[in-house]
């Protein structure tokens, strides 16, 4: 899952990024308003995390052009605006959710959670379960079937994670590693093979199909 | 408390009396002067043709009754003289009554005279066929008198008359000159109340420049308020980002402070949140201050359930009782701050309804709130109330949201109860008042 942070202030966006790639995000950070526009519209984001105050573009407007753009792209507004007039015209503008600062980094983190399992068309719940697989996305353990939680590495839980919030679809390489790479990442492919390799050793060898040309489909238990 | 019409009543009417009276009794007192002078000379003609009835006779002078008036010999006719000669002549008019002689000329005072006639005399020496002569020629003045009080208490009245009259003209034309600043008065109480941002400048000339510093004013305060208010919005933002920091830090620290300390830091964090969000709360309160914008229902409702509904997705209903055709008589800002915590609040806990009923009649608005969620206890529902305690510390924000709306609800002077809802859960219903005293 790859988001964009914008945030203008340095000391909570250092802080909130290690805390975001800590629970298992690629994360861009842009202080500017009309950097943020850009990149925004450019890159395959899953999630916008954007403060209101910023320099260059309010934070508001910034949404309205992605939305004027076309863009379904997530957003949760981060902000110290918390009248209710505020909220109405943030979430009026687009907005999928609306979080005061200062939050705890746990609600972040749930909120951005049920964010994107909403973006995904599934209802936020405690674990993610897909395919008879259930992540634990707090312990990043996954569990198969009934059997005992199996823990998984940073860069596994990413890539099970995007799959799992994407069952059923074809995922090609370039695509998988756009959405688990950072701008700054060097991204390469033998790396997101070596990953798949894991994982099916930990899931099974029929979890994850090769689509020749294509890509690969989380298949699961095949239920 | 004085009066200005009672006051320019109390000065105006003795005025008015004593000037009127004054002139009353001057015009009667000149009329009675110019009357006696007159009479003074017919009585001089009268002793001229007395004088001339005295006819000299063989035993010197007598007086000839044929050739006086024939008045002289009516009894009390009003009309005497006496003749004083080397005989005296009294007329018979005076029948046993006595007029007495005095000097030459005309008397100054009144003199008694028969049946209580008071009588003007006049007197003169003369001489005729050799012999001294005083005649007295007397008049009753009595009728005019009677006359000139009859005449003189008419006036009085009318002038009574006139003054009260003058009175009510003067009230009338009080009350009229005063009209302006009553619509003036009444424009201030709808500019308090919201429904007007300045006076209009249509008044006569001179209340003009009481208007114009009205207006100065108001727009000094509008805008020290607004001063006010995006300072403490700054304030607050510029305080919020570094909590924002704080917090985070400490969360992720979390795992390696000890327990006891991660709490203690945490329980202050918590407490600085919520008093700066009550404090910039008090600081935008706008319930005496009139901005243009009103609650509207129709458009703001709808607005802030959509709100809601994206930040609670598990909570399907949000449902609306009430009549949305009339704004609400208060500040936009602050009814959506009010509702969107209560909402807010209801959506926390409610399993899957929540309810707003409203009702705005000619003194109150009427809000409820209700869920179907647990509920609060009896004993905990005062606790809440009283000191804005979170019951549950897993919902952020809990308790805050109550404690901001009861700040809110008093700076409009309203109440807030919370009861036991007919879905199971809290009801919380609010009562504003329309017109704040």
């Amino acid at each position: 899952m790859r988001l964009l942070l914008v945030e203008d202030n340095v000391a909570l966006a250092d802080s909130l990024c290690s805390v975001l790639k800590r629970a298992g995000y690629a994360v861009d950070w842009r202080t500017d308003g009309r950097d943020a526009v850009v990149l925004g519209e450019q890159e395959p984001y899953d999630l916008a995390i954007l403060d209101l105050g910023l320099p260059g573009m309010d934070g508001l407007e910034v949404l309205q052009r992605w939305r004027a753009a076309g863009s379904g792209l997530p957003v949760l507004i981060l902000t110290a605006r918390s009248r209710w007039t505020e909220r109405v015209e943030g979430l009026q503008a687009g907005a999928d959710d609306y979080l005061t600062k200062p939050f705890h980094n746990e609600e972040l983190l749930l909120r951005v959670q049920a964010l994107l399992r909403r973006a995904h068309g599934r209802v936020p719940q405690a674990l993610l379960s897909v395919a008879g697989l259930q992540l634990d996305e707090a312990q990043q353990q996954v569990r198969v079937g009934d059997a005992e939680p199996l823990s998984l590495s940073a860069s596994e839980f990413k890539l099970l994670r995007y799959f799992m919030l994407n069952p059923g679809k074809v995922l090609s390489k370039t695509q998988l590693a756009e959405h688990l790479y950072d701008y700054e990442d060097e991204r390469d492919s033998n790396v997101i093979e070596v990953l798949i390799n894991h994982l099916r050793r930990k899931l099974g060898r029929e979890a994850i199909e090769t689509r020749r040309g294509q890509g690969y489909v989380l298949v699961g238990r095949g239920e | 408390m004085r009066s200005i019409s009672r006051r320019l009543a109390a000065t105006l009417v003795p005025l008015l009396l004593c000037s009127v009276l004054l002139i009353v009794q001057g015009s009667v007192w000149l009329y009675d002067r110019a009357q006696r002078n007159y009479l003074t000379l017919l009585l001089q003609r009268e002793t001229d043709s007395l004088l001339a009835a005295l006819t000299v006779g063989p035993d010197g002078l007598f007086l000839d009754l044929d050739k006086i008036d024939p008045d002289y010999r009516r009894p009390y006719s009003g009309r005497y003289f006496v003749v004083q000669g080397r005989e005296k002549w009294r007329s018979r008019s005076l029948w046993d009554h006595r007029l007495p002689l005095p000097g030459d000329g005309l008397q100054s005072g009144l003199l008694p005279g028969p049946q209580g006639q008071e009588l003007l005399v006049w007197s003169g020496e003369y001489r005729k066929a050799g012999e001294p002569v005083t005649i007295s020629v007397a008049l009753d003045y009595q009728p005019l008198m009677t006359e000139f009080r009859r005449a003189s208490i008419l006036i009085s009245a009318l002038a009574v008359l006139v003054t009260l009259l003058a009175v009510l003209i003067q009230q009338w034309l009080l009350r009229r000159s005063l009209l302006p600043l009553r619509r003036v008065q009444q424009e201030l109480a709808e500019w308090r109340s919201g429904e007007r941002l300045h006076l209009s400048e249509q008044v006569p000339q001179e209340l003009q420049p009481l208007v114009a510093e009205i207006n100065h004013l108001g727009a000094q305060i509008e805008a020290l308020l607004l001063r006010a208010r995006n300072s403490a919005g700054d304030l607050g933002h510029a305080l919020k980002t570094p909590l924002a920091v704080i917090e985070s830090r400490l969360d992720a620290l979390a795992p390696s402070l000890p327990a006891e300390q991660l709490t203690e830091l945490q329980a202050q964090l918590q407490a600085m949140r919520n008093q700066l969000e009550r404090t910039l709360q008090r600081a935008r309160l706008a319930t005496d201050q009139s901005r243009a914008q009103r609650f509207d229902p129709a458009t703001d409702l709808p607005a802030l359930v959509q709100t809601l509904a994206s930040l609670y997705p598990a909570v399907p209903e949000i449902r609306l009782d009430g009549a949305s055709d009339t704004r609400w008589p208060f500040d936009r800002e602050d009814m959506l701050e009010l509702l969107g915590n209560l909402l807010d609040n209801a959506c926390k806990w409610a399993r899957a309804r929540v309810r707003l009923s409203w009702r705005l009649d000619a003194q109150h608005l009427c809000v409820e709130v209700a869920d179907d969620g647990p509920g609060i206890d009896r004993d905990a529902r005062d606790q809440v109330l009283s000191r804005g305690l979170r019951l549950d510390q897993q919902t952020p924000g809990h308790g805050l949201g109550l404690a901001i709306v009861r700040d809110l609800v008093a700076a409009y002077g309203g109440t807030l109860s919370l009861e036991q809802a007919p879905e199971g859960g809290l009801l919380v219903s609010i009562s504003l008042p329309r017109e704040r005293r």
